[in-house]
């Protein structure tokens, strides 16, 4: 079986980048063949590296820098509405339970009792106030899942 | 190299404005360390434009992360292993596997060599030009290499024999064929 590795194997890398082998690392380079391919190979390596790490502008520091605070503050931005959007999130819920909670009765009759029990009351007017009730419960509803759909999305929020 | 760099991150995250990394310092750590993590992107990659995007996106994140009390040693792994994060976010999505050529800019070098070096490049896998170059371009030994990649040291080292014979069996098939 071939061998992985050498304890050597550093020390060719570093002649090869200082461009200096002695004779005894030369002979050594010969007799292994670990030593050998590492050589080829970070020649090969070295060879395109030496030219991409002189050619070109690296892109300025400070554009770096400003995008890192743009981007620091609108992480800081999320963190802070994070209980915002917590509310938002068990408000509709709770919307959604109140409605679950109101068709149950509906389809069992009981509410449709309860309303004609305040009819015998006589109080027409409570009927229309819980009637409207419900009305802004489901329009509220509505807005907020459309709201959360939006944030959700990355647009931004009204 | 044994220059100590005022790391933010020598930093507990709750007094950060006390302690986060300003304009300057970040200014100099990126002069030190921004060629070669730059040359690294751009022969994984063999794209400039792809190669300064992921640039200025690497030192985004270290700077929005800033990690605790990094020595210079320790900044460039961090670096490295955000780099090669990044790279590897590109490669699992099917982009920059195949290695492109790097057109020229003007550089009166060895025709044949350079040559050798874009076959073997090109022929190589992504993460064998990853290791290779870690392994021979920056120096890093397979623990440093395992901190950069996120691979286990012992994994480092059998990788990067095969990389390695790879290498050298591209260089010296295509030297056959000439």
């Amino acid at each position: 079986m071939r061998r992985m590795w050498c304890e050597r194997e550093a020390e060719v890398v570093r002649s090869l980048r200082m461009d200096s082998f002695t004779a005894e690392l030369r002979d050594h380079i010969a007799n292994c063949v670990v030593c050998a391919e590492a050589r080829k190979a970070a020649g090969l390596m070295l060879q395109g590296a030496s030219r991409l790490r002189v050619e070109g502008e690296v892109p300025a520091a400070g554009l770096v820098w400003s995008r890192a605070q743009a981007r620091r503050r609108e992480i800081g931005l999320k963190r802070a509405t994070r209980p915002l959007m917590v509310m938002r999130g068990l408000s509709a819920v709770y919307v959604v339970l109140c409605a679950v909670w109101f068709l149950h009765h509906l389809w069992r009759g009981g509410f449709m009792e309860l309303l004609a029990g305040w009819n015998v009351l006589g109080n027409e007017t409570t009927c229309f106030a819980v009637a409207l009730a419900l009305l802004a419960i489901v329009i509220a509803a509505g807005y907020l899942l459309h709201d959360s759909r939006r944030s959700g999305e990355g647009l931004p929020s009204t | 190299m044994d220059e100590i760099f005022p790391i933010a991150g020598l930093i507990p995250l709750a007094d950060e404005k006390a302690t986060a990394m300003n304009e300057q310092e970040f200014r100099s750590l990126y002069d030190a360390t921004a060629r070669p993590i730059r040359a690294y992107l751009v022969g994984m990659t063999g794209r400039r434009d792809v190669a300064d995007d992921l640039l200025q996106e690497t030192y985004c994140r270290f700077l929005v992360r800033q990690p605790q009390s990094m020595n210079v040693d320790e900044t460039r792994q961090y670096l490295f292993r955000i780099a090669s994060n990044l790279l590897r976010d590109r490669w699992r999505r099917g982009e920059d596997e195949s290695w492109q050529e790097i057109p020229e800019h003007g550089f009166s070098v060895d025709v044949d060599a350079q040559i050798d070096m874009r076959a073997a490049m090109g022929a190589l896998k992504p993460r064998e030009r990853e290791l290779l170059w870690l392994a021979y371009v920056e120096g890093m030994d397979h623990a440093e290499i395992a901190a950069a990649t996120g691979l286990r040291a012992i994994s480092v080292r059998m990788l990067l024999f095969r990389a390695r014979r790879r290498a050298a069996g591209l260089l010296l098939s295509k030297r056959e064929t000439v």
